[in-house]
């Protein structure tokens, strides 16, 4: 018999302490304290004076625990199979990294990246530990255990299915990850015995310039491990490439696409480009030419007609490399937001809030507020509106229908102008005496001296940049004293510590309480540069916040809830991104709780790029691409040990020492309870 | 001097000792002192040490009283009715087999807790008081003064010991004889377990400086009759040394011995005119002060009767 870890035979010396303590309870094991022993003679107990050994049996069951335990620490096998010649090859440990990135989907890549996987794999022999990561997966395709535990013909199946999984996807070329992923790969394969041998790292990547590195930056390579780069060249077609660089006008009609066309090869390219409806698939413009020169970068327009055309496809032709000639534009939908305005005030006044209400909410961005009047609502009926501001006295029929809103998730805005507002809010509110603070007397006006900026009413202004309010004047405000059980919160607050600007939730819905009114002869607000974002962030708020971009890169969406649902125009529904993400461009329908809206998924641009990394750039970045000197004298060692190791985990003996271990605990109990009841205690006190 | 009067019932010493804080604890054993004096016709301590003291070499001879001395041949020197303030040095053991206690508390927490309650009665009543802990030497030492503060002072400094180290009590004397230069009473709270002869001579000196040197034995009542702990390995508290003891088997030798040190401490002590009150720990602190001060009274009355009696 053999031991993996014979060091920890050394733990059979622990028997000692069962004997020592069977031995030392012959004495007695209680030290008594005492002051005046000098008049005290030796007189030895009678128990002291005992020789014959205690419970010879429990001595004997606790050594054999002990002894078996140290046992199977160290791992015993027995050494039947055939030793591996010494002079034999060491045994090899590879890791595998596949590029995923669009770029590797050029022609000949991918029939070079099977081809260059199956010869490695075909190079490893029985010994040697493998793992293979794909950039474009955060789990190993196949991790190194898998690998060990695999029978031959499990092994060759393993391969197969790796092939598939590592073909090459639409998403960037985050090979630092993968490479910080092998390192760890790396490391797993080092816990197991043969750690002599360094773990070679083998990179299949065409290395386009745009891959990202950066993460290697600050990576300490580790001695054990190096990388190889095998790196895979197209088959030498020229390459154009397009790519959506944004729209030329928001706010223009018909709306016009940007569009960047690049030719990346050496020759001169003649081009075409057309433009398809993405849901009719009817051409919007005729097919247009363009002639590149080698290396040229033009931009170019494409018109997006008036008719109802949400999402574009554009198509270039006439270059050899299919894979980023497609792009997908969907055009951004507008956030229409409906504003109520209760108040008496005319919106041509100047001189009154809705004036600057009306002209702050204008439209702009994909940002649309249809400001309403109160004469709608003279009857007792409230116009639909995420958001109502109220400038004055609101007929009582009115305050419960409002309360109603509230509740549903509407939010309101009430500028308070005396106490009869206050009263108002309090009802809406449902609480009793908000009432307006007096001012400090002789005072000529009041500023905001303290503001909540991480509110998200005034998160905006949170930069110190913008934080300045002290010099906005305020001469007629109306600070507001809560009650002492109150729902509210001030957000903002005057000079002197009374409330200016006062939040409270009603249901899903939010009141928000100013303390004065918004015209410009009782204050600089709406006035001030801070009135227009202010009011235009509450507007958002009241609409669930802006809406996402209509654009992104395959690999980078994420949606910003989890509540989404998401299928491709002609595929079917997907409700789970965070397992599903989309993987290949195209244009999607998502809904995130805030109505469908069409999103177009694109390779990243940098994809396209044909350059190749530098050739010092592993150097730069500290990667060590040689392997190490390994000790002669450690490699049959290791190679013993390896073999040790898959001896004994094949044998695995120790569990069954740790089962009569067990065995011998059960039996250790009983006959310990039974000696402690058969013993007679004794009496000690004094 | 009567003796305290029978109705008078202590405090028990575990519910005292109990309190943490030891101002409180001597707050309330001086409380029950003064019950306890107030029923009897003692006037106070202070004024029975005032009338007269024995002369001592650097006494003024302007104070010695003549008439005394004629009919006694004996020196006195009278005091005047301003001197009626006592210097008294609180002279308390630290060694580590004061902290020996067979009940919750130990010999240590009894013994500073009586020096407290000793030292808050005499501030009370305006005499002076120091402090001296002493364990293998003289430690903390608080002279002698009546001030404003200065109980505190002793109270944090009785508060702040712990028991270490081993006795001796010889050394730690002679320290104290040299710090006192002005005569006082001298209260020694000890154990006095340590061999009679390695401090007897000590105590001799200090008599001879003109202290009115008195002794506190404290002993637990276990360390009396050994009815304490079981057969196994004793261990001394001061010197460490172990034995294996079977208290069942030792008592009576240890009680014969024990019985000797303390007969020949006593006659040692007492030869001196030293007075030696021995307390056990579980008797109430209020009434072993009270006890004492009346048997103190009671000596010096008796003292200055057969001083005059020739007459």
């Amino acid at each position: 018999m053999s031991l993996l870890a014979p060091l920890f035979l050394l733990g059979i010396l622990a028997v000692a302490a069962p004997i020592a303590a069977h031995f030392l309870r012959r004495r007695t094991a209680q030290r008594v304290q005492f002051s005046a022993t000098r008049f005290l003679d030796v007189s030895a107990p009678v128990a002291a004076r005992r020789r014959e050994l205690e419970h010879p049996w429990l001595l004997l069951l606790r050594a054999l625990v002990v002894a078996l335990l140290a046992l199977a620490f160290a791992r015993p096998f027995f050494s039947s199979l055939p030793e591996t010649p010494l002079s034999g090859p060491l045994p090899r440990s590879v890791v595998v990294v596949v590029d995923q990135s669009a770029s590797m989907q050029r022609n000949g890549i991918p029939d070079q990246v099977r081809s260059r996987f199956r010869a490695l794999a075909a190079s490893l022999g029985p010994a040697d530990s493998l793992a293979v990561l794909g950039t474009a997966e955060t789990t190993p395709v196949i991790d190194a255990q898998t690998w060990r535990n695999a029978t031959a013909s499990t092994r060759a199946s393993l391969l197969e299915s790796a092939e598939k999984a590592i073909a090459p996807g639409w998403g960037a070329s985050p090979l630092d990850d993968a490479l910080v992923r092998a390192l760890e790969a790396a490391e797993s394969m080092r816990e197991a015995p043969g750690d002599a041998v360094p773990v070679e790292i083998v990179l299949l990547s065409d290395l386009a310039a745009s891959a990202e590195l950066s993460g290697l930056a600050g990576l300490d390579w580790p001695d054990h491990a190096y990388l190889r780069t095998e790196t895979i060249v197209p088959t030498a077609t020229p390459n154009a490439s397009l790519h959506f660089l944004g729209w030329s006008a928001e706010s223009e009609a018909p709306r016009r696409a940007r569009l960047s066309l690049v030719n990346h090869s050496e020759t001169d390219l003649q081009v075409g480009v057309d433009a398809f409806d993405a849901v009719s698939q009817e051409p919007v413009r005729p097919t247009e030419s363009y002639a590149l020169a080698p290396r040229e970068r033009r931009t170019i327009a494409i018109q997006i007609p008036d008719t109802p055309v949400d999402a574009v496809r554009v198509e270039l032709s006439g270059d050899g490399e299919p894979f980023d000639d497609s792009v997908w534009i969907a055009v951004p939908s507008t956030l229409r937001i409906p504003v109520a305005y209760l108040g008496s005030d005319r919106a041509e006044d100047p001189r009154r809030a809705r004036f600057f209400i009306e002209r702050a909410l204008e439209s702009r961005d994909g940002f649309e507020a249809r400001v309403l009047s109160l004469d709608s609502a003279t009857d007792g009926i409230l116009p639909d509106a995420s958001l109502f501001v109220i400038n004055g006295a609101l007929q009582p029929r009115l305050v419960a229908v409002l309360r109603e809103r509230l509740e549903r998730g509407a939010h309101v805005l009430l500028l308070a102008a005396g106490a009869d507002q206050l009263t108002l809010a309090a009802e809406l509110v449902r609480e009793s005496a908000w009432t307006p603070a007096t001012l400090i007397p002789g005072s000529e006006d009041a500023r905001l001296a303290s503001i909540d900026f991480d509110h998200p009413q005034f998160a905006v202004f949170a930069d110190p940049r913008f934080s300045n309010f002290s010099h906005i004047r305020f001469w007629r405000p109306v600070p507001i004293v809560l009650p002492e059980s109150t729902h509210a919160r001030a957000v903002a607050r005057f000079e002197g510590g009374a409330a200016a600007v006062v939040e409270a939730s009603v249901g899903s819905g939010t009141l928000l309480v100013w303390g004065g009114d918004w015209t410009p002869n009782s204050s600089q607000w709406v006035l001030s540069t801070k009135f227009v974002p202010w009011l235009r962030s509450l507007a958002l708020r009241s609409a669930g916040g802006p809406l996402p971009d209509a654009q992104d890169e395959v690999g980078s969406w994420r949606s910003a809830t989890d509540t989404v649902r998401w299928q491709p125009l002609d595929g079917p529904v997907v409700a789970s991104p965070s397992t599903a993400i989309p993987s290949a461009p195209g244009l999607l329908q998502v809904d995130e709780g805030r109505g469908p809206r069409l999103l177009a998924l694109n390779h990243p641009a940098s994809e396209s790029e044909s350059r190749i990394l530098p050739s010092d750039t592993w150097v730069r970045l500290g990667v060590a691409t040689r392997p190490p000197e390994v000790d002669p004298a450690a490699v049959p060692a290791a190679r013993d040990r390896l073999r040790a190791s898959e001896l004994e985990a094949t044998q695995s003996i120790w569990r069954w020492v740790l089962l009569v271990v067990v065995l011998l605990l059960v039996l250790e109990s009983i006959v310990s309870l039974r000696t402690t009841r058969a013993g007679a205690p004794v009496s000690t006190s004094a | 001097m009567p003796p305290p009067s029978p109705s008078l019932t202590g405090i028990e010493p575990a519910a005292l000792l109990a309190i943490g804080d030891l101002e409180l604890r001597a707050r309330v054993v001086v409380e029950g002192m003064w019950n306890g004096l107030h029923r009897s016709p003692f006037s106070g301590f202070s004024v029975e040490f005032s009338e007269y003291r024995q002369y001592v070499p650097g006494d003024d001879l302007r104070w010695l009283d003549w008439k005394v001395l004629a009919r006694t041949d004996r020196e006195y020197v009278r005091k005047f009715e301003d001197e009626t303030n006592v210097r008294c040095h609180l002279l308390v053991d630290t060694s580590r087999s004061m902290a020996f206690g067979s009940a919750s508390y130990s010999k240590f927490d009894y013994a500073r807790t009586l020096a407290a309650a000793l030292a808050a009665f005499l501030v009370q009543q305006r005499d002076m008081v120091g402090l001296a802990l002493f364990a293998d030497a003289l430690g903390t030492h608080v002279p002698a003064r009546w001030r404003p503060g200065h109980l505190r002072r002793l109270l944090l400094a009785l508060d702040a010991a712990q028991p270490s180290g081993a006795t001796d009590l010889s050394a730690s004397l002679e320290t104290a004889g040299r710090l006192w230069r002005k005569r006082g009473i001298v209260v020694i709270v000890s154990d006095l377990l340590e061999p009679v002869d390695s401090w007897e001579s000590s105590v001799a000196l200090l008599v001879a400086a003109g202290h009115d040197v008195r002794v506190f034995q404290v002993l637990d009542p276990a360390e009396l009759t050994l009815r304490y702990g079981r057969a196994a390995e004793w261990e001394d508290l001061e010197s460490g040394s172990r034995l294996l003891v079977d208290p069942e088997v030792a008592r009576e030798r240890y009680r014969e011995r024990l019985n000797s040190h303390l007969s020949k401490a006593t006659s040692a002590l007492e030869s001196r005119g030293v007075p030696v009150t021995r307390v056990t720990t579980d008797e109430p602190l209020d009434l072993v002060l009270t006890k004492w001060m009346h048997d103190a009274a009671r000596r010096r009355s008796g003292r200055a009767q057969r001083t005059r009696r020739p007459a």
